[in-house]
């Protein structure tokens, strides 16, 4: 017997001791976990790589293209383009209001004169049309809509790599 | 000197009186709130297992379906009875085997009425439709701290009581005890933290819930046993446990093989493929620690040559043994990789595992320690050899029905399942019988607990048996006892 | 031994298997690095990022309260852990009419969104990975329902068609509700157990669980460096 051994101190270091005693492996495990604390990385950010790549070619050509206050600045200009401009006849046939008066008269024409006409009209209305057809979109068509939207390899509810469209004859017997 | 032996003994009888006095309220708290648990848990059971071949039986209540009453069955058959059991067995015995008396007996009981509170929740929770449907771990992620906090409140003072103990030297039932009152915190705190405090993968999620549940059985649960049984056995029979060595043997290779086990559960899931064969490997080894310590004890009960007194304490326990030795077999037969780990891995056997485990082999061994330690805290003896009589056959009639019934059917129905050209029905038809084997196991079962509860009530009521003699199983050896190894109580 | 000792080996020998059977793979497992696709074995470029949010997560969680993973898997093993790849129509569809065979093994992306794979403990009903598409072949096959419906209609009552009467999934028509028709019929409203002027309908729960369930079609094309199908089988399925 060593009555020594029992002394409230002893037991006061004993309670402490055992609480790290239990705790010991949650204490490692609470450190583990902070040493590993990494910025969260999932597959959405990997998968948005490809998506923020789209978005800075976007922003790219979006800050190239025409911004508005060039655009409000050239308005002034147009305007009195335009206004000073005359209404004409239109003469190329694609713009003519089919079943107008017009249109009957040029389709009366083309019939009475059907061999001199036809070679000539479509290739000089093809050269006419860039004067008078709208600015080039700012966006241009690899950039623009369709890329931005959310394709099979950027994600979407089921996204799988699907095989490129059926090009009529199987790949593989 | 001639004189010190019976001042010894004296002053022995009057410190263990002390111990049992210390420990008379939180010891019987536990004992009767886990047998009411185990009620419970096991009315649970039928209502589950009814529902397997009558799915229509009550469908109408949400709070009777199959899914959410089988998991309150098996957590309040683990937090309402298992670890109550445990608490009341383990503070007693480390208090009686440390000599010291319990300070803390207030403390105690308060932390006892949080777990409870906190089963109660926990289960509400389940029935109410909010658990986390995580096996084992189903109770809202609130009542997890709960339980920690109120575990430390109750078991720190035996490991208090075991620093300051008057000697140097150990008992076996007290490394098995110590090293289960450790480990519980370890991976209980682990496994929640991880899975309701942190994000992972999914999968491995898990594979963690798995490990999980294989702790609770094999580092918490089959050393609590162990420790009564290393305890009971030498106690009971008046024998030395016959080998150290063995013991150490036992001990150690525990405590090394079992943190191992568990992912086999997972076999053929995403994870590294290593983590459920390393499982299904440990497990299997986990067959060595049973067996070794189970041997040692039997060795120690078997090793007298007269006939010992039919003590209701030592049934018990020699049927948990025997229970663990069939765990050790079915640890081996169910988990080799290839052939019965495929077959068994998604099928009614591991369900009979831990039922085995967790009844056949632990509870036994708590029945055995409460038929000991009750009279003792009481100072009753028990009312009626009768009564513990129906208690052990008809658990044992029922556990050994719910075991073979489990395990062998899930021989069956993993055969019908890896019968790839039969129909999926098929593998629902041959189940049946074994469900319903179950539900007829699990009434007897509670037949027999009814007699239990109802006797520990008695006791708890202080309306035990005045006398000198404790109650044994025959009654022609009662007369026996009062020389008998029973004596020194 | 001292008690310090003691310890110090219960420390060791625990901490080992913690630190290599759950903490390192724990800590490894949490972010696994995105599998890039190439563009002639996947035919798309990126990486493989098969999404779930929204409902279908929403979904999980009623399933774990309900229990669901007590009877029911979401695992196909791999050949060498378990024969599910053989069953018909578990691991995908063996004949699928645009993309030949599908089946394949659940690969660590397929519990994608969710806190839990609810790999599930026993089979007392089938493995559930690909139900939907089961059911969705069914349909076709039979040329009219949905398998929407026939979800809610086998929640409701799983023991309501012939072939199922033997089944022994419980009922959640506690995720149902009976209200009045006011106006049009509810679309998602079962086709039996209404009357004249009320209907059954799924609740929010009901809703979130379906959305999972018809979220179970886990045969997609695993990208080419998680296809562990035999050479042969892989010239085939692309």
């Amino acid at each position: 017997m060593d009555p020594t051994r029992d002394n409230p101190i002893l037991r006061f270091n004993t309670f402490w001791w055992a609480l790290w005693t239990f705790l010991i492996f949650a204490v490692l495990l609470g450190a583990i976990l902070i040493a590993n604390r990494k910025p969260p990385t999932n597959l959405e950010d990997a998968a948005a790589v490809a998506r923020y790549e789209t978005k800075q070619r976007i922003l790219k050509a979006q800050a190239a293209a025409l911004s508005s206050a060039e655009i409000e600045a050239a308005i002034p200009t147009v305007a009195a383009t335009l206004h000073a401009s005359k209404p004409a006849a239109v003469e190329t046939p694609a713009q003519v209001v089919p079943g107008s008066p017009t249109a009957l008269q040029l389709a009366a024409a083309t019939a009475a004169a059907p061999a001199a006409a036809a070679p000539n009209g479509a290739p000089a209305s093809a050269g006419e049309s860039p004067a008078v057809s709208p600015p080039v979109p700012a966006v241009t068509p690899e950039t623009g809509g369709q890329d931005a939207r959310p394709t099979p390899e950027t994600g979407g509810q089921d996204a799988r790599p699907t095989p490129p469209p059926p090009t009529g004859s199987p790949a593989q017997p | 000197m001639s004189s010190a032996p019976s001042a010894t003994a004296l002053s022995d009888a009057t410190l263990r009186a002390g111990i049992d006095r210390s420990l008379r309220h939180p010891v019987m708290f536990f004992l009767t709130s886990g047998a009411a648990w185990l009620a419970v848990s096991i009315l649970l059971a039928i209502v589950a297992s009814i529902k397997v071949h009558y799915p229509g039986f009550m469908d109408e209540c949400p709070y009777a379906s199959y899914g959410r009453v089988f998991p309150a069955h098996i957590n309040t058959l683990i937090y309402g009875w298992g670890f109550q059991a445990a608490f009341g067995v383990v503070i007693w015995l480390m208090a009686r085997m440390s000599r010291q008396q319990c300070r803390a007996a207030g403390t105690i009981l308060t932390a006892g009425h949080v777990w409870n509170f906190g089963v109660l929740l926990g289960v509400l929770g389940i029935l109410g439709g909010a658990g986390t449907g995580m096996p084992w771990m189903e109770f809202p992620r609130f009542v997890w701290p709960a339980l920690v906090l109120s575990y430390f409140a109750i078991v720190v003072w035996s490991f208090i009581q075991f620093r300051v103990r008057d000697s140097d030297k150990s008992y076996i039932a007290q490394w098995y005890l110590l090293a289960a009152m450790i480990w519980f915190p370890w991976f209980f705190i682990t496994a929640n933290g991880l899975l309701h405090w942190s994000t992972g993968h999914p999968v491995m999620a898990a594979g963690i819930n798995a490990w999980f549940r294989s702790a609770v059985v094999f580092l918490f649960f089959i050393p609590v046993a162990l420790g009564a049984a290393y305890y009971l056995a030498p106690k009971l029979t008046g024998r030395p446990i016959p080998s150290l060595t063995l013991a150490r043997l036992g001990f150690w290779s525990l405590a090394v093989v079992a943190p191992w086990a568990g992912m086999q559960k997972l076999a053929g899931a995403p994870l590294p493929v290593f983590l459920p064969y390393l499982g299904a490997a440990a497990t299997a080894l986990l067959a060595v620690p049973l067996a070794t310590a189970a041997i040692n004890i039997l060795r120690t009960i078997f090793s007298t040559e007269e006939k010992l007194p039919k003590s209701p304490a030592l049934h018990f326990t020699l049927a948990g043994l025997i229970g663990l030795l069939l765990l050790a077999v079915a640890a081996i037969a169910l988990n080799l990789p290839g052939s019965s780990l495929q077959l068994t891995q998604f099928s009614i056997a591991g369900y009979g595992f831990d039922i085995l485990a967790i009844y056949g082999c632990f509870s036994f061994i708590m029945f055995g320690a409460v038929y000991f330690i009750v009279p003792r805290i009481t100072c009753r003896e028990w009312l009626s050899s009768r009564l513990i009589n129906m208690h052990f056959f008809f658990s044992a009639y029922g556990i050994v029905a719910i075991a073979f019934g489990a395990l062998f059917g899930g021989f069956i129905q993993g055969s019908a399942q890896e019968a790839w050209l039969q129909p999926w029905e098929t593998v629902t038809e041959v189940v049946r019988p074994y469900a319903a084997v179950s539900t007829f196991a699990w009434c007897v079962i509670l037949f027999s607990n009814i007699f239990f509860f109802f006797h520990l009530a008695l006791m708890w009521l202080r309306l035990g048996r005045r006398g000198a003699t404790p109650t044994m199983l025959d009654s022609a050896a009662a007369d026996l006892t009062a020389t008998g190894p029973q004596a020194g109580h | 031994m001292s008690l310090r000792n003691f310890i110090l080996g219960l420390s060791a020998s625990f901490g080992l298997a913690w630190l290599l059977v759950v903490i390192v793979p724990f800590i490894k497992m949490r972010q696994l690095a995105p599998i890039p696709l190439s563009k002639e074995l996947d035919g798309v470029s990126g990486v493989f990022y098969p999404k779930r949010g929204g409902r279908i997560i929403n979904g999980a969680a009623v399933y774990g309260e309900n229990g669901c993973y007590l009877c029911h898997t979401q695992l196909v093993r791999p050949t060498y852990a378990g024969n599910d790849l053989y069953r018909a129509d578990w691991g995908g569809l063996a004949k699928d009419p645009e993309r030949g065979d599908t089946r394949r093994e659940t690969n660590a992306y397929d519990f994608e969104g969710e806190g839990f794979a609810q790999i599930g403990t026993t089979r007392m009903g089938p493995d559930l990975s690909n139900l939907t598409r089961r059911l969705e072949a069914a349909v076709a096959a039979k040329g009219s329902g949905s398998a929407e419906a026939m979800l809610y209609a086998h929640l409701y009552n799983p023991r309501r068609t012939p072939e199922l009467r033997k089944s022994a999934c419980p009922s959640y028509r506690y995720l149902f509700t009976r209200h009045e028709i006011k106006g049009q019929p509810s679309s998602d409203a079962l086709p039996f157990g209404g009357g004249a002027t009320t209907e059954l309908v799924p609740s929010a729960e009901a809703k979130a669980l379906v959305s999972y369930l018809l979220a179970m079609k886990k045969d997609q094309p695993a990208p080419a460096a998680l296809n562990f199908a035999p050479p042969d089988d892989k010239a085939a399925s692309r």
